[in-house]
């Protein structure tokens, strides 16, 4: 799984934000991860807890916005929001357009610490 | 205490600044940068390059060698290969007369950008027309990386199961082609090649599907075709 590398290349992100901001260290941080973004929120809130162990980040909060991606049926107009993302229609088992958002991988926010 | 309310909060805490910094950045930033310097680098010396996902075994390493078979003396293939372990691929593409750069990746499931612009610096580009990189055998984490690749090319083998595309919507949705492929193994399998075939298109309207088998010279040549029209230089 790759989300232990994906953590870490967040962690060298938030060296250089707080190098950038001469930051003491990180807070909080949010994350946007879609349903078809490949990455797995629970595996990646594990790699975090394993790479914050110590360093600029050490106790920081990771929050993980997993979106709802809404689906409109183009045959028959039903609307679902789901976490997870699925092929078809349950009203009427039309095959479903994949939405915006639902590829998100993004680094939306942190809370720096000043000095 | 607090001079404001009196309560007992301490100073070192009320003098806490916080400072919140809106990014609004790809987590993948750092490797779509290294991609998109790829990218410049293989388009300076005129080489497109295809990127092929599949799982292990899927027939990646087969494909490349009848393409530089069928392209011998027409067209200049190298290819970077990743694995986990062994030289094996590498000399598999040597074998027939193609250069390779092997990356063993040791535990990680993917290659990245950087793992790739190494690679790039062990062939002659300015020799060639066509780099293939053969991604490591891994249905989901190949998807996530963007490597410089100017395509990605899928694989799904018979042998698979027809409903792959459904389990693994990312690296299908990834593809600009999907090659169904050992389908010379069909009457074997209970492989459902519309099925399969629908699953991809409802994923990825784009994504142009080819089936591909052993001993089938045609959809060899609809490949070697669709390879032949990359050609920029
Ligand atoms: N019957 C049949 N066998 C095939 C076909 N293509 C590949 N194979 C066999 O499938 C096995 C795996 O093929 P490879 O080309 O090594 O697969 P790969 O995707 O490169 O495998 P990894 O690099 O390990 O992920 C080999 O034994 C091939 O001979 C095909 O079209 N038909
Ligand atoms: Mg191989
Ligand atoms: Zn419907």
């Amino acid at each position: 799984m790759h989300e232990l590398s994906l953590i870490q290349g967040l962690m060298n992100r938030l060296e250089e934000v707080v190098k950038e901001n001469k930051a003491k260290r990180v807070k909080s941080i949010w994350l946007k991860v879609g349903p078809l973004s490949g990455a797995e929120p629970q595996l990646l809130k594990e790699a975090f807890n394993f790479f914050s162990k110590d360093g600029i980040a050490a106790g920081a909060e990771l929050h993980i916005d997993s979106p709802l991606v809404t689906l409109k049926c183009d045959k028959c107009g039903a609307e679902a929001q789901r976490e997870y993302f699925t092929l078809s229609c349950t009203e009427c088992g039309a095959g479903l357009p994949i939405s915006d958002g639902s590829e998100a991988l993004m680094l939306e926010q942190l809370e720096l610490e000043m000095e | 205490m607090c001079d404001t309310c009196g309560c007992a909060i301490t100073d070192d805490v009320l003098e806490e600044k916080i400072l919140t910094v809106e990014l609004l950045e790809d987590l993948m930033l750092e490797n779509n940068r290294q991609a998109e310097s790829n990218r410049q680098h293989l388009d300076k010396e005129g080489v497109f390059c295809i990127n092929l996902m599949s799982s292990p075994g899927s027939g990646k390493t087969t494909l490349l060698e009848r393409t530089i078979d069928a392209l011998s003396g027409k067209v200049k293939i190298g290819v970077i290969e990743g694995d986990l372990e062994t030289e094996n691929d590498a000399q598999r593409i040597r074998a027939k007369g193609a250069p390779a750069f092997q990356i063993t990746t040791g535990t990680a499931c993917h290659l990245d950008a950087k793992m790739v612009h190494r690679g790039l610096h062990h062939l002659p580009l300015n020799e060639l027309d066509l780099v293939f990189i053969e991604n490591i055998g891994n249905l989901v984490c190949p998807a996530a990386y963007a490597l410089g690749e100017h395509i990605n090319v899928t694989l799904l083998a018979v042998t698979e199961g027809d409903d792959k595309a459904m389990k693994y919507p990312v690296i299908f949705r990834a593809a600009d082609m999907v090659i169904i492929t050992k389908t010379d193994l069909l009457p074997y399998c209970d492989f459902d090649v519309q099925k399969a075939e629908k699953s991809i298109k409802l994923l990825n309207p784009k994504a142009q599907v080819l089936m591909l088998g052993k001993g089938d010279e045609k959809g060899l040549d609809e490949w070697i075709d669709f390879c032949a029209k990359k050609i920029v230089k």
